[in-house]
């Protein structure tokens, strides 16, 4: 599911090249784009296991490896 | 004496490596301080050796080939053998691009970052994918991209897709391309469903799209707006981890089977010969072992369950995944396997020819083992004994070579299909030219079956 929001996100981001020679700017131009959206998806899915964790007891809760530290 | 640059490590400014002594040393320059001084200091450098992700070092006063602007020399524990990804199989490629990957989720964590994602920085010690280079770690900036990212696509991603989707054996690609495979090459030669894989689909194709894309020149840079936050590169380190994890070589699974199980030897020939092999294993006393034309590894392992630094070298990706799985299922600490084709081996590759050795150059073994393996050279690839014999004295000191006459069903198969050109292929032949290179030290016909093992020892 977030997969596929990525996808269409991507889609819908610059079309136009702004920029100069090498591939690696599309690289970092790409990146910017893609952390952007993966960002709000590993938010939503952080998120979303945290509500669900409201409602399961502690001990059924799958361990939480995704668990990042934003300042 | 003075040391001696290795041509290997030209390309990072921080630092290079070079040989004094025989011992393998890097130098620092002053502008990698910070970053140094970073990473000793944060703790990563603690966390990484300690859970065996990054070589151990110790600071050294020995003086560096380029004294001026040296900050410090370095000597990082010695590998027994350096291999390349292009010699590795899927499995192989793919944990060594999850440690990769874990390295760079754990620097962020200490406030640094991986410069680079090179998979020829990842080497294989005690049968695990390790870190070599120290130097690839830099104080994470606030905002700024991963700068590694597009080299750890092109490094790992790409090779394993098309290994995953196409074929295993386009792992060989990596040979034409030093710096990883293009990513719009593997776009084009991946299937148009890979397209319905959220992961392949942003990380290669349309990464790929962007970087033609953008390969146009136009006025301005990305520039200011060029910001990732931290949240965003921890998420796009966690979505490559799961594209890779997500991609599976199914047809490993499909050709398991049956190795071995068409060889005409009995149980009491399998044993003898493993026994014979360990006799002379032991009669060599060697510290590394090469078996050339290993299959599964399961003569390899005589090798390393005596300690020994065993390299299992086969051209058939199946037969170096199996022996790979095997290996890391009995946590074997001291096998190897790589996937070289022995009618052509990695040549010497990069600028000048000098970034990376061949086979040979790696060499020799104290002792290579060629078993079951003269008739597939001398018949199939039709290599004059003589030649099979300078290649081997090139490739160890002891070498422990079966000889498969040609009343061997299994060579009487290979005839089948081609012309029996082969007139000098005959026990007393074979004597005679590898007579004419190694004192041969023993010769032990195999019990039920027609073939002879011999110990041999270069002139």
């Amino acid at each position: 599911m977030f997969g596929w929001l990525t996808a269409i996100l991507l889609f819908l981001g610059p079309r136009h090249a702004i920029a100069y020679i090498d591939p690696g700017t599309g690289s970092i131009v790409f990146q910017v784009v893609l952390a952007a959206v993966l960002g709000v998806s590993f938010l939503l899915k952080t998120f979303w296991r945290r509500i669900k964790g409201l409602w399961s007891s502690p001990a059924n809760q799958p361990p939480d490896e995704e668990e990042h530290r934003e300042k | 004496m003075s040391g001696r640059r290795l041509p290997g490590s030209f390309r990072d400014p921080s630092g290079f490596v070079f040989v004094r002594d025989n011992v393998l040393y890097r130098h620092l320059s002053f502008s990698y301080k910070p970053h140094y001084d970073r990473l000793m200091a944060s703790g990563l450098y603690r966390a990484l050796v300690d859970g065996e992700r990054l070589v151990a070092h110790q600071e050294c006063a020995v003086p560096s080939p380029a004294d001026s602007a040296c900050y410090k020399v370095i000597r990082p524990e010695p590998l027994p053998f350096i291999s390349y990804p292009y010699e590795w199989c899927f499995s192989q490629l793919k944990d060594a691009a999850l440690i990769t990957l874990a390295i760079q989720k754990t620097a962020l964590e200490y406030g640094l970052t991986l410069k680079d994602a090179s998979a020829y920085n990842i080497q294989f010690r005690g049968g695990r994918p390790v870190l070599i280079d120290t130097l690839s770690f830099e104080t994470y900036v606030e905002g700024k991209p991963w700068t590694a990212y597009r080299q750890f696509c092109r490094h790992f991603l790409g090779p394993l897709a098309i290994m995953a989707y196409c074929d295993a054996r386009l792992n060989s690609l990596a040979r034409f391309f030093v710096d990883g495979i293009p990513l719009e090459l593997v776009s084009r030669l991946l299937p148009t469903r890979t397209r319905l894989r959220a992961g392949v689909l942003s990380h290669i194709h349309l990464h790929a799209r962007y970087q033609t894309k953008y390969a146009a020149a136009v006025p301005h840079g990305p520039g200011r707006s060029s910001r990732v936050s931290r949240l965003g590169l921890a998420a796009l380190v966690d979505h490559l981890r799961s594209t890779v994890t997500g991609l599976v070589w199914k047809a490993a699974a499909t050709e398991w089977g049956a190795y071995y199980s068409d060889v005409n030897y009995s149980e009491r020939a399998w044993a003898h010969k493993r026994e014979q092999v360990d006799a002379f294993l032991a009669a060599s006393r060697p510290r590394t072992v090469w078996d050339m034309g290993a299959n599964d590894g399961r003569f390899s392992r005589i090798a390393s369950a005596r300690g020994v630094d065993t390299l299992s070298i086969d051209a058939d990706p199946v037969a170096v995944e199996k022996n790979y799985r095997t290996c890391r299922r009995e946590g074997d600490r001291h096998l190897l396997p790589l996937r070289i084709d022995l009618t052509n081996p990695s040549p010497a590759l990069g600028w000048a020819s000098a970034e990376r050795s061949s086979l040979l150059q790696r060499g020799p073994a104290d002792t290579a083992l060629a078993l079951a393996l003269i008739h597939h050279l001398a018949i199939v690839n039709n290599v004059p004994l003589r030649d099979v014999a300078e290649f081997f004295r090139s490739v160890c000191r002891f070498l422990v070579i079966e000889f498969v006459p040609k009343t061997d069903s299994q060579v009487q198969r290979l005839l089948r299909t081609r012309e029996d050109v082969f007139p000098d292929y005959t026990k007393d032949s074979f004597e005679r030219a590898f007579g004419a290179l190694f004192s041969i030290e023993a010769a032990v016909p195999i019990r039920d079956s027609e073939r002879t093992l011999y110990l041999m020892q270069t002139k």
